[in-house]
């Protein structure tokens, strides 16, 4: 770091094992009445980075956390059957900032991630295997399309026109020409009726009209990097990922609490901010509990989502408060499912994960660490999830059941619900990650993530070259960053 | 009926594909593909407009299926049956000028009651309770020259409806207002109101912020207010709520029984089907054909469609071909907003032992408090009413947390309160219904950029709801809304 301290000896008075114990002498009211250099709304991966970063600094920081647990859109479930992942996890090979956080703070990665057995697809109410998809009846889609699963569909145009070739290409003036709705492209492109209807089944945006093709891009090129790493020649490009990356033992919900930990009792749960009044003394933020916090500089590390409910003082303004009100966020609603009895692929002799084209988005069989699979959970993104959403957790979940049971008869009986979870309806989120519409890279990305008075913005919709977990990482440090440059 | 000068049209032009018709001309498909009903018209949404729209067509002879993707129709129109009587979490009160609402309920038998009088309110702002004769002259009253005068709660009406720009209802999309479709509270500002003002009119209106919601459609919706009002005095104690309640020589109504007992005797009234549960999954537009799927798989097959859902039920639906160019935004994007009532039963009338007012505006998060009376005038609820960013924020507890959070707010900030309330139901309209927000909100520049195309029809779709209202307000301008898409439809099929 480059920065050299203006107040070293209140710094050092401040450091490490000395503030916990002061925190520990006082009460928590008294603590609240406290000031802190730096107040982090969020205790997700970017908060909770950006807070051990000003920390390790000397700065004094207080991390307030709406729910009740961190870790944001991390989430081990481990109130749900074999603990499942409900939100990232998967760590990719090059995701430097979130390999090294676990070897400082003894947490442990091993191997791989998100294995699931291999697709069987549903077009209407057929299964086909996927070695059958080329030749297929059912395969409405023209030409070169033909070889693309339906599953790869958006992939196939995406990857194969790719104009890009540095991370940072997205953010170049030149790149606003893509900014445009993933379906005009596409249909530039020559695709037809058909493989533009299975782009659509499979989107995590509402619809291809709705997402711009600037930010699949910028997926697709981080994307093509991964999946070249380690040895996984030969393999489809999910599998690719799967080997190439890593995951937390114990789950993905130790490392933000590893992290938590670390921070001691600066980490506040279930504050929710309402208020961000800021004047040239300094912020003062109110919780829905009516509990006051002051600092000198703010971090917002929390989805655009819940920062809209905020009220802040002065006004956003421009770009930055459309970016702030509009951004999208996208759906992911999940059912958690538990196999009984025979497994039903082998009885039926078709691959065990299922993708459709109809209600649900795609219904995977995990392969866990352990080896077992007894484990099915359903998907809906985009207006899939919504739907499924609008349905409440106990119907949601016979609904998948009576879906899958009808799609795939050899499940007939054997699937039990043992959880559901969406991530628009999970507090303090909004959605699964943010999703620009078209046009709005080019309106927020540069605006949006510029600071606004005393106040800083960080989390994964802030992100520059990163993706998944590691982009949050990437946010948080570039947010402690901008401010140690302002407290120097 | 209101639509009498509308030509009538003779059955026999679509009798021909009512019922099983049209599934037995198809070619064999395989069995999946017999399995979908067809009708003239298919509507989506059981609410006024749709319910508005069918029986309009049915009237005109075509067949009609209603699909609704909750358990019960009327929308937002909602009425909870509590021990203390019929409540209405939505649509309640029935403006003088609501023709269309009116006429259905005299046709269909539904009575209607004159409102229970409303219960004064008093205040507490910036940590203090004060009686609404005593705001005036109140210290932490620290709004600034007349608007002192104004309750709180009434600072919307005051600064919106005295001087009101718009020379009447339908100018609003003219090009000559759109210098109005800024924010509100630009709107205020450039109209003298304080920087106190404006805080305090924000916990009344039911846009997300005032600096986001457009002033433009605000002063529209009360224009229209104020042709159902004889007098422009007595404002300082109105809000846009107790301004159809005054004695002001013109009839304000409700349903009685409850706003829900119209739209179950629409339903009612149709011979075709009005089917519950039925969230629709898309709409495909192919030639001279509409096929509509729900979430269960079922297909419908008809002419035409409308969607009377609120856009933020509508985007969630694939429709095929695809929203194009503003109309796409306006359906992708358009503001919603929302309304969480926590509905309470008093045990005492603790009021008596404060400031003596049951009702409460508050500077709070849980903004305010309607008390709610029988026909008696005996207080019988106290209903705390949130609404716009604040409801958002509400929503964020667990739903189970909410009533406990408000009955402890309000045991705080009226310790009289404490012990004497209990929560009988709490109502979020953005996160407990199939509609996903109380109401559709402009925001600042919306008008100008989506009010012409909203209503427009796209391929065989027609789109009805409120959202789409030109002058109308509130019920009414679903029940017009349904209206004017079953007339387009008419004209079409000719």
């Amino acid at each position: 770091m480059k920065r050299s301290l203006s107040k070293p000896s209140r710094r050092s008075i401040l450091k490490g094992a000395t503030v916990l114990a002061a925190g520990a002498l006082v009460s928590p009211r008294l603590r609240a009445a406290e000031r802190s250099d730096v107040i982090i709304i969020g205790g997700g991966f970017a908060g909770l980075n950006a807070a051990i970063l000003l920390a390790d600094e000397g700065l004094s920081v207080t991390v307030l956390e709406a729910n009740n647990r961190v870790g944001g859109r991390a989430f081990t479930a481990d109130h749900i059957f074999g603990s499942p992942e409900l939100g990232a996890h998967q760590i990719g090979p090059y995701y430097a900032r979130i390999r090294d956080m676990p070897q400082r703070l003894n947490v442990e990665l091993a191997n791989g991630s998100n294995f699931n057995a291999p697709y069987t697809f549903a077009i209407g109410d057929t299964l086909i295997r996927k070695e059958d998809w080329e030749g297929h009846k059912l395969n409405k889609t023209v030409g070169a399309e033909r070889t693309a699963l339906p599953s790869a569909m958006q992939g196939f145009y995406v990857g194969k026109h790719n104009p890009f070739e540095g991370f940072d290409d997205w953010l170049e003036p030149e790149a606003a020409r893509f900014d445009i709705p993933l379906a005009d492209w596409l249909v530039e492109k020559g695709i037809s009726e058909e493989g533009m209807r299975l782009v659509n089944a499979g989107l995590v945006a509402p619809d291809a009209a709705n997402v711009s093709l600037l930010t699949l891009l910028q997926e697709s090129t981080r994307g093509r990097l991964m999946s070249g790493a380690g040895d996984s020649k030969g393999k489809d490009r999910f599998e690719q990922y799967a080997l190439a990356s890593a995951h937390v033992v114990g789950g993905t919900s130790r490392l933000p609490e590893a992290m938590a930990r670390h921070l001691g009792d600066s980490v506040l749960m279930n504050k929710i901010v309402t208020n961000i009044d800021m004047s040239d003394n300094g912020a003062d933020i109110t919780c829905l509990d009516g509990t006051r916090y002051q600092s000198d500089f703010v971090i917002s590390a929390i989805p655009f989502g819940p920062l809209r409910r905020v009220s802040i003082t002065p006004v956003l303004e421009g770009e930055q408060a459309a970016a702030v009100r509009h951004m999208p966020y996208a759906t992911n609603s999940q059912v958690h499912m538990r196999l009984k009895g025979e497994p039903f692929w082998e009885q039926d002799g078709m691959d065990a994960s299922l993708w459709s084209d109809g209600a649900l988005n795609i219904v995977r069989q995990p392969l866990d660490y352990d080896g077992s699979r007894e484990r099915l959970v359903a998907i809906g993104s985009g207006k899939k999830g919504e739907r499924l959403d609008q349905l409440p957790p106990k119907e949601r979940g016979e609904f998948v059941v009576r879906e899958i049971e009808r799609l795939r008869p050899s499940t007939k009986g054997k699937i039990e619900v043992t959880g559901v979870h969406s991530w628009p309806q999970y507090n303090f989120v909004s959605g699964c990650r943010h999703s620009y519409g078209p046009g709005q890279v080019t309106r927020f990305a540069h605006e949006m993530i510029k600071p606004h008075h005393r106040m800083h913005f960080a989390g994964e919709h802030t992100r520059r070259l990163e993706i998944g977990m590691e982009s949050a990482m990437e946010s948080g440090e570039r947010a402690a960053f901008e401010i140690l440059e302002r407290t120097v | 009926m209101t639509h009498n000068t509308t030509p009538k049209r003779t059955l026999s032009r679509r009798g021909f594909n009512a019922a099983l018709g049209a599934s037995a001309s198809l070619p064999l498909l395989g069995r999946k593909a017999f399995a979908f009903e067809s009708a003239d018209v298919i509507v989506v949404g059981a609410g006024l407009a749709g319910l508005n729209a069918a029986l309009n067509l049915e009237a005109e002879g075509y067949s009609v299926i209603v699909l609704e993707a909750a358990d019960y129709v009327g929308g937002r129109t909602r009425t909870y049956d509590f021990p203390s009587g019929p409540t209405n979490a939505g649509g309640q009160t029935i403006g003088p000028y609501y023709a269309r609402i009116r006429d259905l309920a005299d046709r269909l038998g539904v009575p209607l009651m004159s409102p229970p009088g409303r219960v004064a309110m008093g205040n507490y702002v910036s940590g203090e309770l004060v009686s609404s004769a005593d705001w005036p002259n109140a210290k932490v009253n620290k709004t600034v020259g007349a608007e002192r005068n104004v309750q709180p709660g009434a600072l919307e009406f005051f600064y919106l409806s005295n001087n009101n720009p718009l020379p009447d209802v339908e100018s609003w999309k003219e090009s000559e207002q759109a210098h109005l479709d800024v924010s509100i509270a630009r709107y205020m500002l450039n109209k003298g109101a304080s920087e106190e003002a404006l805080r305090l009119a924000s916990i009344t209106m039911n846009v997300f912020s005032l600096s986001t919601g457009s002033a433009l459609a605000y002063l529209r919706d009360i224009k229209r207010l104020q042709w159902g009002i004889a007098t422009s005095d007595n404002q300082n104690t109105r809000s846009t709520y107790g301004a159809s309640t005054e004695d002001d020589g013109f009839e304000f109504s409700e349903v009685a029984g409850g706003t829900q007992r119209l739209p179950e005797a629409m339903a009612a009234a149709l011979n075709g089907d009005v089917r519950l549960n039925q969230p629709v999954r898309s709409i495909s537009m192919t030639g001279e054909n509409v096929e509509v799927k729900t979430n269960d798989g079922s297909r419908f097959q008809s002419k035409y469609v409308v969607s009377a859902v609120p856009f933020s039920v509508l985007r969630n639906i694939d429709v095929f071909p695809h929203f194009e160019g503003i109309q796409r935004s306006a359906v992708r994007q358009s503001g919603h907003g929302n309304t969480v009532r926590v509905f309470m039963e008093p045990k005492t009338p603790f009021w008596d032992d404060d400031i003596g007012e049951a009702g409460l505006y508050t500077d709070t998060a849980i903004e305010r408090v309607f008390a709610r009376s029988n026909e008696e005038g005996e207080i019988v609820g106290i209903d705390c009413w949130v609404n716009g960013n604040a409801a958002f924020r509400l929503d964020q507890l667990p739903s189970e947390a909410v009533g406990d959070f408000v009955v402890d707010t309000l045991a705080n900030i009226r310790p009289s309160s404490r012990g004497k309330v209990d929560v009988i139901k709490v109502h979020s309209w953005a996160k407990h219904s199939a509609s996903g927000c109380c109401r559709h909100v402009f925001e600042a520049g919306q008008v100008t950029e989506w009010a012409d195309v909203m209503a427009k029809p796209h391929n065989r779709l027609h789109l009805a709801g409120e959202q789409t209202r030109s002058i109308e307000n509130g019920m009414e301008a679903a029940a017009k809304s349904g209206e004017r898409a079953a007339f387009e439809i008419m004209e079409r099929i000719g």
